[in-house]
């Protein structure tokens, strides 16, 4: 992640006030951080989500980032991509009403 | 296997315990965007207190206010921004209502979008599930009930009196770029109208607004705009059309910018329908009439390409010049009366068709749309009508210009490419004409005639022979193939009887007669069967016996199995004749028919080369004639009257005036003939009552055996459309019969009745027992 711009990143900060740096072309495959960053509100730069938790934002940023990528490295791959894609058991619960509320 | 365990997870508590707070919070958002106040709205705050609100399940309730909210929202705001606008449907205000309305939607657009965001959850688990609206789709919905709906005659005049005045530009000014330049932002207005009305479905949805209000409006709008807005009745025909040759491509320009390729094409074509069908198609007529009397060729060629789509104009752009071909062959050619012969009124009637023709070849010779080469179709067609006017007579005199030019010996100014260039008209028609058959058949006379005279080129009649046969096809043609093969055989025979003779010289009085003997194919040439028995009984002068007698020995050598029988009515006699007394002889070639020869050479043999040894003192009376031809009664007569009575060929004279034949009087060689050409051809007169004496001698026989002809072709067609059929109705086999013959000739109820009958006789077709109008084939 160091070799990208301070500019094309977001910092969506979670329920304790963490603080977690995501690339806006990652970020914007979710239509609601799209909104939010692109649309005319309050949200700039730093979107505070205070229904979700910082391991559970870390899991989605994890998430954006990985889909981002396979999308730009040639589409079709999800398969592969859903394989690296490891959710502990525990959290799964946590990251679903997540990913709802992200609408991704 | 780690055992799963799933954590409880406790939901955050929601922002407001209320609907009305949480309402609230979204209210002041949706207020903030509709006056563009955003910055100080957290998206995620909304988005999270809709979320809430989904989550206590009071969507149904949230949706109902938000509808109630946007319709009072909207309705507000179109109050404020038209309210005080003046409206009415002066034109000045239109641009301006139009760039009003166009930044009012766009800023709403814009809102919409922004509303439709917030409400992604929204949408989610409410909308969509239930088969409600989306949020933004139920915005644009309310602008159109709420803005749209109330202001649509208003923008829809607007809109039209703005095209309209763009159009206006374009019509007047002749650079297009300039004005659509000048014209850019207005335009790209519209555009932006055009998409919003795209966007906004009405009708539940299925449709939008621009298709169910706008288009059919707008596309009548222009219909009107292109009737009305030119003052067409004042202009003249030329006027028009320059005004005409305009518009299209000016509409196609703007409306090729504004519009999508549907909408362009169905203005193209209102334009199309109101320019040409209503308005070119009108003129089109004296249009043509116009390039074609000017000669105008450029101008035609603009007239032909107005429209290339139009089938219906094209069609009459065609007719026109079609129509004015015809009248001018109707206005400016004519028979020439004046004329002595027959054929030379049809000979100088024909080619001022054929210059006509040459001059319209060259004058229609333009580009055509569709890269057809209309000309000689064209052409044809109207030369075909007036021909048709007075079939008989053209197919007549056609004939008769055939036979003047396939006459003409071979010179250096009259070849083969002249004749084939002079004749190649007349094959044309030929085609065309609805009685092929009828000029085929006087094409066959006027050559039996040619051949038999000797008076014809071997190579001119094969090639006009072949064209024809590609033309009118062979089954026209086979005699006349046979009629030129005899020919060719005669020819051959008699060079070798020359070749026989010649070496023997066992006569020498036959070495000055000249005998081209013609071996003709019964069947192939245009004659009645000949009158075996009067053949026989005419008796020849001697030395003319003894030639044919020569000739019917080599023939009978070549060919033992063939019976040889003479025609001598169809022969031709050329004489060399000194008239007068010693002193001041004139001389004549005379040219004969046979029988009217062997009488003149009674005359000739009396006169002193008496070599039969008869008595020389006894005076020709009709009888004494009579007897030494062998001829009938009638055919001396007719002969007598031909060579002693007729003002023209005098070269017998009798001695009682008057122009009846007594059996006393006495004829003898009438050596005062004069005449102004060396060459004298005597033509036989015609006795047969209702016939002229000029050219209609073979009109009837012609007419008797088309008939025949046609009447065994109308057999062969029933009976073979019977057969196929099986059983037919009369008319449906009469309609049949009609189509398969049309090629040959225009088959006629009369013709068809007489086949009919013909054929039932014989027991090839019956009646229905039950329906007399039904034909059944046995």
């Amino acid at each position: 992640m160091s070799d990208v711009r301070e500019e094309d990143t977001v910092t969506l900060i979670a329920s304790d006030g963490t603080k977690c740096a995501i690339i806006k072309k990652a970020a914007i495959i979710s239509p609601v951080l799209k909104a939010m960053i692109q649309g005319p509100f309050q949200e700039k730069d730093e979107v505070t989500l205070p229904d979700i938790g910082p391991d559970v934002l870390d899991k989605v940023v994890e998430y954006l980032e990985l889909k981002c990528r396979s999308v730009r490295e040639g589409g079709d791959n999800d398969e592969t991509a859903i394989a690296q894609f490891k959710v502990p058991p525990e959290m799964s619960l946590e990251l679903l009403l997540a990913a709802d509320y992200l609408n991704v | 296997m780690a055992p799963l365990t799933v954590k409880l997870v406790k939901r955050n508590q929601p922002l407001y315990d209320s609907f009305d707070d949480s309402w609230q919070v979204v209210h002041n958002a949706l207020e903030k965007i509709f006056s563009d106040n955003t910055s100080e709205v957290s998206f995620e705050r909304v988005y999270r207190v809709v979320y809430d609100i989904a989550f206590l399940g009071e969507t149904e309730k949230f949706y109902k206010k938000m509808t109630t909210y946007l319709i009072d929202r909207l309705s507000l705001s179109s109050q404020e921004t038209f309210g005080n606008m003046d409206v009415s449907s002066g034109s000045d205000s239109s641009p301006k209502f139009i760039q009003c309305f166009n930044t009012f939607w766009l800023a709403n657009n814009h809102h919409f979008k922004l509303i439709g965001d917030l409400m992604l959850y929204f949408d989610k688990v409410y909308s969509v599930p239930k088969r409600k609206l989306q949020v933004i789709d139920l915005c644009y919905s309310i602008f159109a009930t709420a803005v749209l709906y109330p202001l649509q005659q208003n923008l829809l005049d607007a809109f039209t009196n703005t095209f309209n005045k763009i159009r206006d530009e374009l019509i007047d000014s002749e650079d297009y770029g300039t004005v659509l330049e000048k014209n850019a932002t207005i335009i790209a207005e519209l555009k932006s109208l055009i998409s919003m009305m795209e966007l906004i479905l009405v009708n539940d949805g299925n449709v939008s607004f621009y298709k169910t209000s706008f288009e059919q409006y707008f596309v009548d709008k222009t219909k009107a705009f292109y009737s009305n807005s030119i003052q067409w009745d004042n202009l003249p025909p030329l006027e028009i059309f320059y005004t005409i040759e305009l518009l299209s491509p000016a509409e196609r320009e703007i409306s090729k910018r504004c519009f999508n390729d549907d909408t362009s094409s169905k203005l193209l074509n209102t334009v199309e329908e109101v320019l040409i069908n209503d308005k070119a198609s009108n003129i089109v007529n004296s249009l043509v009439s116009m390039a074609m009397s000017k000669q105008d060729k450029d101008l035609l060629e603009q007239i032909m390409h107005l429209s290339v789509e139009n089938t219906e104009y094209t069609t009459r752009a065609y007719d026109a010049i079609k129509k004015y071909i015809f009248n001018d062959l109707q206005e400016n050619i004519c028979v020439d009366e004046s004329l002595r012969r027959r054929s030379l009124m049809g000979i100088q009637w024909t080619f001022e068709i054929t210059k006509k023709r040459t001059n319209y070849n060259k004058f229609l010779d333009i580009h055509y749309p569709n890269g057809n080469d209309a000309s000689s179709y064209i052409i044809d067609e109207s030369f075909v009508k007036f021909l048709e006017i007075n079939i008989k007579q053209s197919i007549e005199f056609l004939c008769y210009y055939a036979d003047s030019k396939l006459k003409m010996p071979p010179s250096d100014s009259v070849t083969l490419e002249t004749i084939k260039s002079d004749l190649h008209p007349i094959i044309k028609f030929s085609e065309s004409l609805s009685a092929m058959d009828d000029f085929m058949e006087t094409y066959r006379v006027m050559l039996s005639k040619r051949l038999l005279h000797q008076r014809y080129t071997y190579e001119w009649e094969a090639s006009v022979l072949k064209s024809l046969s590609s033309e009118v096809g062979s089954y026209l043609t086979v005699n006349i193939e046979t009629m030129l093969k005899d020919m060719n055989i005669s020819g051959d025979l008699t060079r070798s009887m020359k070749a026989m003779t010649g070496s023997k010289t066992t006569d020498s009085s036959l070495s000055h007669l000249d005998f081209h003997p013609s071996v003709l194919t019964m069947t192939a040439w245009p004659f009645d069967s000949m009158n075996e028995q009067e053949e026989e009984q005419t008796k020849l002068p001697s030395v003319m016996q003894r030639q044919l007698d020569v000739f019917a020995d080599v023939y009978k050598k070549r060919y033992s199995q063939r019976i040889l029988k003479w025609c001598h009515s169809l022969g031709l006699v050329e004489i060399t004749y000194w008239f007068g007394d010693d002193e001041s002889t004139r001389k004549y070639d005379l040219v004969l028919p046979f029988h009217s020869a062997i009488v003149f050479l009674l005359f000739v043999v009396e006169n002193g080369e008496n070599q039969e040894g008869k008595q020389t003192n006894q005076p020709w009376t009709l009888d004494r004639i009579q007897h030494a031809t062998g001829l009938t009664t009638a055919e001396v007569t007719r002969q007598l009257i031909s060579l002693a009575i007729a003002p023209r060929f005098r070269i017998l004279k009798k001695t009682s005036p008057g122009p009846n034949i007594q059996s006393t009087d006495t004829f003898s060689i009438n050596e005062d003939f004069k005449s102004p050409t060396e060459t004298v051809r005597v033509k036989t007169v015609n006795l047969t009552p209702g016939t002229t004496t000029t050219g209609g001698n073979d009109g009837t026989s012609i007419q008797k055996s088309l008939e025949r002809d046609r009447f065994v072709v109308t057999n062969a067609a029933v009976a073979r459309i019977m057969k196929q059929n099986k059983t037919l109705m009369e008319r449906e086999l009469f309609e049949q019969c009609q189509a398969v013959l049309k090629p040959h000739f225009f088959l006629q109820n009369k013709t068809f009745q007489h086949s009919l009958h013909h054929l039932i006789d014989k027991e090839y077709l019956a009646t229905d027992p039950d329906d007399p109008q039904v034909y059944r084939y046995l």
